[in-house]
């Protein structure tokens, strides 16, 4: 009698649900085929690609373009280092202690006065990061006047609302025992956010510190479209004039000078913290002495224009309903933009992820390709990098920009302009996804002779699956706040008309515009984190921890981690208590993170025992097993579990003269373990 | 014409000679127990002799070709008629058994009967047919992630013996199972061999448990062939040759 398969009814149900919806989305807002390719598309079109083909060089305009690119950085570097001391800060107060027991001595007058500060502080930062950053520079140019200090500000601004929430995040999800111990010690709240919670997320912190720098250079090279410095001015006057020599010379300086932050911080990343700091400093005190900021005007009064309170606008209730509208649009393009954008990069991302198009995960002969197979496999992933590159780099504002001069002003435009910043976006998430997958399993498939394909469909995807997802929603996330700029240069959502109400001075309106943005982020962020969670749980409990660590894993070539991945492949391990008898026991690594590995094992050893642990080495007839001396590590028994599945998490150590002359050896074993890792 | 010849096959691997010359003629349909010590290079053959792995030098013919020469795409007609069990099962975790048992046969598919097959669960009967022969008739539809290390390993081998293989090559595929299991398994690809006439090669440190059921024993170590012979030869004071020496200083210590 063979069990009958579980019903799948509900998740193709999710499946054509989804594909509706964006149809639908894709339909009101606009997308057609026709704009882009009739008589007056071809024309733009092709007016945009005579421009693109003979830009300006001209040494006054080059000279111009590089002192604007560098006032775009720095205006990027200044903000991002203020952002980030902000939102430590900021972290520092709205950080829930993990999985606490309450406080030993209880004060409930002053724990909910705690609980109420928390709320407040959270609010202010989800306030600072749902109005898009255009607005906040328009308005910033409102309060102080025209240039790079207004760019400065509203990027501090968005930027320190992101910090904020993101690193209470990741320090949220950290390990709770190290913490429970300090507690148990009678630490205070401070104590254990500085011993307890620091030391494991700060290199996370920092990681996507350098990401969100990434992110506001970008965005410094287009807020001068409301006249808050840097490129930005000469995007919006070249588009206007139609100087499309004059706009691709400009937009090749946006592409080279992201590239090159971005090599900057992948270079910063592998330094020491030193260096990081090192350029936080002078690039700040560089760009406050370089940037004209007019200190003078940042006066209370000066912030708080009397205009915003004096209020002034159109009929109320009509214009509610109007701007629930716009907000419903500003969703719906976020939602098709999202997923054609998604679509597209699942297939570019395995092109560009080396471990599927260029090399195989197996042995030499698994690939077999020779000659002109490998040269286009190496053309698709230079050119689908390339491509995804040039995408990321420019900023959605900028592409719609481009795109209204193409297909003319209106929703359609913004939908390409998100879409194709988030081809560019999701298809690098998508790739690191893609190279963090085990190859041991995907290899077996290979070896059987299956085609990629399915190789791909059996062996990567559900691997990856759970992440893909993920990644995406949240990207739709980011992408509703991006959709409420684009309207900023007549793109469509709600943006126009937050503009309009800025340069009229319609306070009410504003304020009412904004209330809705805000609570439509906020709506978003409480189903988002749900929904992530329900697609997430609904999986095993490995995959959950590899996407909790996926997401907060920005940070590449931490040393430790790649000591515990090299574990992660050898699964069976032995282990004994370091100066035990010459008596090792078997267990198995049933989940890994940058810092420490989870043993299950039927015996596993107390708490806070140092321990030694390797590979299992193939053991012969009733040989007790040893481990293979190339892979001994020594960690510390920092937690015991007890229930059904028994076993110990082992934080790892720093390898000592031993194991790092083991770890020399091990290329010289030759054996067939390492055979295997490669 | 034997199935496989290799002449004076090497291996190199980061500067270590993992096979130092192995010349071996190997008959369809022989059932071919291999041992050794660890690191003699038991899994670097079987994964050369599936076509996994290309030699350093000498040659790998398979009914009269050699290896070598093969186009890319005659090289994976080849593996599809081969079924490699690795060491450390190498199944996806994140799909059920059903669908880790239908990888073996996704080679002899089109396209689109491998984009089906992902989104319906074909071929039921006959999968959980041979999970219930391997004692998992009723794990078929649980995620593999939650089996134990045992009973993965059980259905790699459901996964290599699915598509009917004509070469069926098992590195360790008893490791982590008791001997009564380890019997069961041993048997049952035996008798899979047997009824395909297919040619098997078992790798085990277990030799004495998997010596009854076998037509040849062969030896490896450090590189090169030792032993050669018949099964029935093997006799205990053989096992010297097969395994690590402290092997027998150990003594009965953990695991069998």
């Amino acid at each position: 009698m063979i069990p009958k398969p579980p019903s799948r009814r509900g998740r193709i149900t999710a499946y054509a649900l989804v594909a509706l919806s964006v149809a639908l989305c894709a339909y009101a807002s606009g997308v057609r085929l026709g704009p882009l390719f009739d008589a007056a598309g071809t024309k733009s079109a092709l007016e945009l690609l005579h421009g693109f083909a003979s830009p300006d060089f001209s040494n006054e305009f080059l000279w111009r373009i590089a002192t604007l690119s560098l006032e775009s950085i720095l205006i990027g570097v200044l903000a991002t280092t203020t952002a980030a001391v902000l939102g430590v800060v900021a972290a520092f107060f709205i950080i829930k202690v993990p999985n606490l027991e309450d406080s030993p001595e209880r004060a409930p007058f002053r724990d909910a006065l705690g609980g109420v500060f928390r709320f407040v502080v959270r609010a202010v930062l989800t306030l600072f990061r749902s109005i898009p950053e255009v607005v906040w520079a328009f308005l910033f140019v409102r309060m102080i006047g025209l240039g790079p200090g207004a760019a400065v500000l509203a990027i501090t601004v968005t930027a320190a609302g992101i910090f904020g929430k993101l690193f209470a995040e990741l320090a949220e999800s950290v390990e709770p025992e190290s913490i429970r111990a300090l507690r148990r010690l009678g630490v205070g709240r401070f104590g254990i956010l500085l011993h307890g919670v620091l030391p494991q997320v700060w290199r996370q912190w920092l990681g996507y510190s350098f990401f969100r720098l990434e992110c506001s250079v970008r965005s410094a090279s287009i807020l001068g479209i409301v006249g808050a410095g840097g490129l930005g001015t000469e995007i919006a006057l070249s588009t206007r004039y139609f100087e499309y020599g004059k706009l691709a010379t400009t937009l090749l300086a946006v592409l080279a000078f992201v590239i090159a932050i971005e090599l900057l911080s992948k270079v910063l990343r592998r330094q020491s913290f030193k260096w990081t700091l090192g350029f936080a400093l002078v690039g700040s005190v560089v760009a406050l002495i370089r940037l004209p900021i007019p200190w003078s005007e940042m006066s209370v009064s000066k912030l708080v224009p009397e205009w915003i309170t004096a209020g002034g606008g159109s009929e109320t209730a009509a214009f509610v309903w109007k701007a629930l509208k716009l907000a419903a649009q500003t969703v719906a393009m976020a939602w098709c933009a999202t997923w054609g954008a998604a679509v597209i990069a699942m297939v570019l991302s395995p092109i560009s992820a080396g471990t599927l198009s260029r090399r195989s995960h197996g042995g030499d002969m698994v690939v077999g390709r020779h000659g002109l197979g490998r040269a286009m496999s190496w053309l698709g992933f230079a050119l689908s990098r390339l491509f995804q590159q040039a995408c990321r780099a420019m900023p959605e504002l900028t592409l719609a920009l481009v795109f209204i001069v193409w297909v003319g002003p209106g929703s359609f435009a913004g939908v390409l302009a998100i879409g194709i910043h988030t081809i560019g976006v999701l298809g690098r998430l998508y790739s690191d996804v893609y190279e963090d997958v085990d190859p041991g399993s995907v290899t077996a498939i290979e070896n059987t002779g299956a085609s990629r394909f399915a190789v791909w469909l059996f062996g990567t995807l559900p691997q990856v699956a759970p992440r893909l997802l993920a990644f995406t929603l949240y990207r739709f996330e980011v992408n509703v706040r991006a959709t409420a700029m684009v309207g900023f240069v007549g793109a469509g959502g709600i943006g126009g008309e937050i503009d309009t109400a800025i340069s009229l001075f319609h306070g009410v309106d504003l304020l009412l515009l904004l209330a809705v943005l805000y609570a439509l982020v906020v709506a978003l962020d409480f189903f988002g984190d749900r929904v992530r969670q329900r697609i997430v749980r609904t999986r095993s409990q490995s995959t959950r921890d590899a996407l909790v660590r996926g997401a907060s894993r920005p940070l590449p070539g931490a040393k430790e981690h790649r000591r515990a991945e090299r574990f992660a492949r050898a699964k069976p391990v032995v282990f004994r208590a370091q100066g035990a008898p010459d008596h090792f026991e078997l267990g198995t690594i049933r989940s890994q993170s940058a810092v420490g590995v989870f043993i299950e094992t039927q015996t596993p050893c107390p708490k806070d025992t140092i321990i030694e642990f390797g590979a299992t080495l193939s053991t012969s007839d009733g040989e007790a097993p040893r481990p293979d001396p190339a892979s001994v590590i020594f960690g510390r028994v920092v937690y015991v579990r007890e229930d059904d599945a028994p076993g110990m998490g082992v934080e790892l150590l720093e390898p000592n003269a031993e194991t790092a002359a083991s770890d020399e050896r091990a290329g010289a074993l030759g054996s067939e373990l390492g055979e295997a890792e490669a | 014409m034997p199935l496989f010849r290799l002449t004076d096959v090497t291996r190199r691997w980061k500067g270590v000679d993992a096979l130092k010359g192995i010349s071996l003629d190997i008959r369809a349909g022989e059932t071919i127990l291999l041992a050794g010590p660890s690191g003699s290079g038991k899994s670097t053959l079987m994964r050369i002799l599936t076509g996994a792995l290309r030699p350093t030098s000498g040659r790998v013919e398979v009914n009269g070709v050699d290896l070598a020469s093969m186009t890319p795409h005659e090289l994976r007609k080849y593996k599809r008629t081969c079924a490699l069990v690795e060491q450390g099962n190498l199944l996806v975790p994140q799909l059920n058994v059903h669908r880790n048992v239908l990888v073996g046969l996704l080679a002899n598919w089109p396209w689109h009967r491998v984009l089906i097959s992902a989104l319906w669960p074909l071929e039921r009967e006959r999968v959980g047919a041979l999970l219930s022969d391997l004692g998992l008739g009723d794990r078929q539809w649980e995620l593999t992630a939650n089996l134990s290390g045992g009973q993965q390993q059980r259905v790699a081998v459901a996964r290599a013996l699915i598509s009917s293989p004509m070469v069926i090559v098992a590195d360790e595929p008893t490791a982590s199972l008791d001997a009564a299991h380890a019997v069961q398994v041993t048997q049952m690809m035996v008798e899979a061999a047997r009824k395909a006439n297919a040619t098997l090669i078992l790798c085990t440190h277990w030799v004495s448990l998997a010596i009854p059921y076998m037509e040849r024993l062969i030896g490896i170590r450090d590189g090169v062939v030792t032993v050669d012979c018949k099964a029935g030869d093997y006799r205990e004071d053989d096992k010297a040759e097969l395994v690590d020496e402290d092997s027998r200083v150990a003594g009965s210590m953990g695991r069998p």
